[in-house]
């Protein structure tokens, strides 16, 4: 049973007022229509940034100009971040092929592999051109869209994960507003001392992704969605050497996982992001690859999402960056002059960020892959490069107006307002603020 | 001619003047400069550049820049001092002098705290200083649709170090293009650490030569009195021969943090040591660092030979942009210990020099002239048409002059620059030869 209906319905609603392309796809294909179109994607989190072409936004009332902007940002595309990635499934495939146990398909997926495992030499983790050119092109839409906040002497604070791809991530932004706006004054870091809002785990309540139910559920939904002995007898010529040999399973996550991946390599794409000549999605049935993103998908919502089983504290996990947000954004606001500031880290805080803010439909409950997926699809959230933007706009003896945006498109909040999507930042953060309570009282 | 020739005896007459200065001179002239490695970049004031043959315009820049200012790179240098002085704070030793220095290393290490190794505001002012020089110095270049390469190690600093000197240029100039990277896979160029010559400063006479000078150049009694109220506490608990350099060391640090002036003068800690002990430990600390990275024959002559990876980098990506045809600037972000020994195996200047007294090293080679924070190398290629491309050698944006003939020095032409470098790099291809099959 879905708790935020009716937000669902209203952000739907908005949606389909305010970008009538997108929206209405969004409205009328299923998830499992969505992701055979596109399988990229199918994995959630390596899916490349969706560019909002098309997407148009609400005007703000009357009178209002945008002040302020602050900004939390995923990294960009890139390389697998785990060495394991390639070199495990490279070993079972070289192993079998060095025993003559694969078929001809199983050649043909090794020399894919073998490939990517090349192209990743030395690379792991790392931010591709691919993901460099999407925060360009953020950096450049937010320049075009809020012109009143780039003029001359605006003040861009940009902090950044310690992860390179993070930093690498924000210099490809920083240089471009720099550019594009060259009176800005913009200091960025990358220091351990602004981890503890950047990629900070709460423990209190991580702690309560260990219980039971939610272990229970994740089993339950592992073994009814994985299937891999298709697969198997498909890129093995002998069910012994398989038996004997082969992690199955794991063999199958893994060259899901690569498949899902070649998109953010830097070669050769075709008009749907895709390498003919690396595409490892064929050998996945439409069955194989919808019951995966499925799982895959209900996998993240139990990490990071509101639901019963972590009795929905997931969210709060993340809890110091809605706080250094909301609290940022009162030191900005006071000083009287326009102000950015950008954050640079990772899907794991995006994901449960967007949850904690109740953005459009992100706070949705279910209770199973296959309801959640009707509503919540991760690659809507926290795509490589996915950002959540907090817009400032301020009228003369006005309260100030906050409008959200995830992946530059606007969201509605669990708030009344007569503007929406832009709602008093008084009313918005004394919400925040509540939820912030409930974590610092547990 | 006359003209040029008489520019570069000025120049020669210059180099020659400021190599004439007695290295205690210079120093105290500015303490901050006994930092060595520690030293911020001193921003180039009052340079004049030596005009390029008749017709000749620069259009490719290549360079490799240390990071900028930043905080102690390891915990140790805060902590040691800091628990050294903390101990003797809690058993009652401590002067009124030693408390008040205590307490400036408790704040320089809180200032710290979760940022060691971090680039400094001050840092990312040198870089962005370095890039606003070079667009004003080389205007020729920075035109039109002119395409930055940038590559960093994947250390932070490296990057911000990067990120500084990417985005002024492109403020300065928003149509190029540019395209930077921080990878592993650029390590092998941009600090090879693996090379056995890197070892040898360790080892043999080198070792022993620097212990014997260590001991001449650290005398720990008058600042130990100074600091504690007891001896024999001190000659029980203290290492007197360790913990003096670990104060100056922290002296040094303060130079590169974001202070106002009242704050650098408050943790102003050179205050502490004579004048006299200043140049003796600056002498020690740069004969550390000329073991490390310079010709010594102590270590063979070879340890430079260990940037040979470097070299060919730059001379093979050179290659590929003067073939182009179109502008092109290439930026490498990495450490001081590349810049040192790429100086010295490219003879610049005086930075060859080899021997065996530590005194004359200080003479002759001096480390805060060779590699303070931001350091940097650039190698400016200038073009005319149906004429050869000729290159300028820039060590911290001075011209440097080498052992090659050249009737335009500090202008060189490629292919006798070239020429010069290959045989470098036959010479350490022996050298490493040598080594591997040991």
């Amino acid at each position: 049973m879905m708790r935020t209906s009716l937000y669902i319905f209203i952000t739907v609603l908005s949606l389909s007022l305010a970008a009538p392309t997108r929206a209405t796809a969004q409205a009328t294909a299923t998830a499992r229509q969505e992701i055979l179109a596109n399988p990229n994607l199918s994995g959630g989190n390596p899916a490349v940034y969706p560019e909002p072409t098309g997407v148009t936004y609400t005007r703000p009332p009357r009178g209002y100009k945008p002040c302020y902007l602050s900004a939390y940002i995923r990294h960009g595309s890139r390389f697998h971040w785990d060495t394991h990635g390639y070199s495990r499934p490279h070993q079972t495939l070289q192993k079998a092929h060095d025993a003559d146990k694969l078929t001809p398909l199983g050649q043909h997926v090794y020399g894919i592999v073998d490939s990517l495992t090349r192209a990743a030499d030395r690379r792991i983790g790392e931010l591709t051109q691919i993901g460099a050119r999407q925060h360009r092109g953020i950096a450049q839409r937010m320049v075009r869209n809020f012109p009143e906040i780039f003029r001359a002497d605006v003040r861009v604070s940009a902090r950044s994960s310690t992860a390179v791809r993070c930093a690498l991530s924000m210099l490809n932004e920083c240089w471009t507003i720099e550019g594009l706006c060259p009176k800005a004054v913009i200091r960025c870091n990358a220091s351990e001392h602004d981890m503890s809002y950047i990629n900070y785990e709460e423990p209190r309540m991580k702690a309560y992704r260990k219980r039971p139910e939610s272990r229970q559920a994740f089993d339950d939904a592992y073994h009814r969605l994985l299937q891999a002995d298709r697969l198997m007898g498909a890129l093995f010529n002998d069910t012994a050497y398989v038996a004997h040999h082969v992690k199955k399973d794991q063999l199958f996550m893994e060259l899901y996982s690569l498949a899902n991946h070649v998109q953010n390599h830097d070669v050769y794409h075709d008009a749907r992001g895709r390498n003919p000549q690396l595409d490892l999605f064929p050998i996945f049935t439409d069955d194989e690859l919808y019951d995966w993103a499925k799982f895959i998908n209900y996998y993240n919502y139990l990490t990071h999402g509101y639901n019963t089983q972590t009795l929905d504290k997931a969210p709060l996990t993340r809890a110091s960056l809605l706080r250094n947000i909301i609290l940022t954004a009162d030191t900005c606001l006071a000083s009287g002059r326009r102000n950015v500031t950008l954050r640079f880290g990772h899907d794991m805080v995006l994901m449960p960020l967007a949850c904690l803010m109740h953005l459009g439909n992100c706070a949705a409950h279910a209770d199973s892959p296959e309801e959640l997926i009707t509503e919540w699809r991760n690659y809507n959230i926290f795509p490589m490069a996915g950002n959540i933007q907090l817009v400032f706009y301020r009228k003369k003896n006005a309260p100030t107006l906050v409008k959200v945006m995830l992946n530059e498109r606007e969201q509605t909040l669990p708030l009344h307002s007569d503007t929406a999507p832009y709602y008093p930042w008084h009313e918005v953060r004394a919400y925040y603020m509540g939820l912030l309570e409930q974590a610092d009282t547990e | 001619m006359n003209r040029i020739l008489l520019l570069a005896l000025l120049s020669t007459g210059c180099l020659a003047a400021s190599a004439q200065k007695p290295a205690r001179q210079e120093i105290m002239e500015d303490l901050n400069r006994t930092a060595t490695n520690l030293y911020a970049y001193p921003t180039p004031q009052g340079i004049t550049y030596t005009k390029p043959p008749r017709g000749y315009k620069p259009f490719h820049i290549s360079a490799y820049a240390r990071h900028g200012s930043r905080f102690h790179a390891s915990a140790d240098k805060y902590t040691y001092p800091l628990d050294a002085l903390a101990r003797a704070d809690s058993a009652g030793r401590l002067t009124p002098l030693g408390r008040e220095v205590l307490l400036t290393i408790d704040t320089l290490y809180r200032m710290a705290h979760k940022r060691i190794g971090d680039l400094t505001q001050v840092g990312a002012d040198q870089h962005r200083g370095i890039a606003r020089r070079m667009v004003r110095n080389y205007p020729e270049v920075f035109r039109g649709t002119v395409h930055v390469e940038a590559r960093s190690t994947p250390i932070l600093r490296c990057v911000m170090s990067m990120a500084n000197e990417c985005m002024e240029l492109k403020r300065l100039h928003p149509d190029m293009t540019l395209q930077c990277n921080a990878s592993h896979h650029d390590y092998d160029y941009l600090n090879n650490h693996d090379s056995c010559l890197a070892h040898l400063y360790a080892q043999g006479q080198a070792a022993h030569s620097f212990r014997e000078y260590s001991r001449r150049t650290v005398h720990p009694d008058r600042l130990m009195a100074a600091l504690f109220n007891d001896p024999q506490y001190v000659s029980e608990h203290v290492n007197q021969q360790e913990l003096m350099p670990y104060l100056f060391s922290m002296a040094a640090i303060v130079q590169n943090l974001d202070l106002t002036p009242q704050e650098a003068d408050r943790y102003n800690l050179y205050r502490i040591f004579t004048p006299d002990e200043c140049f003796d430990l600056w002498k020690r600390w740069n004969y550390r660092w000329y073991l490390r990275h310079a010709f010594s024959p102590l270590t063979h002559n070879e340890v430079p030979y260990m940037e040979a990876h470097l070299l060919r980098n730059i001379i093979l990506t050179a290659d590929t942009c003067l073939a182009s045809g179109r502008r092109n600037v290439t930026l490498r972000f990495g450490h001081d210990i590349n810049v040192m020994p790429l100086a010295c195996l490219l003879h610049l200047d005086d930075y060859a020099f080899s021997s065996d007294d530590p005194d004359a090293v200080a003479e002759h080679w001096r480390s805060y002239k060779i590699t303070p924070k931001a350091t940097n190398l650039q190698f400016v290629f200038y073009r005319r048409k149906g004429a050869p491309d000729m290159v300028k050698v820039l060590l911290n944006e001075e011209e440097m002059r080498m052992p090659l003939d050249s009737p335009h020095a500090p202008y060189y032409y490629w292919s006798d620059f070239r020429k010069y470098c290959e045989d470098i790099l036959h010479k350490a291809d022996e050298v490493l030869h040598k080594y591997q099959s040991r």
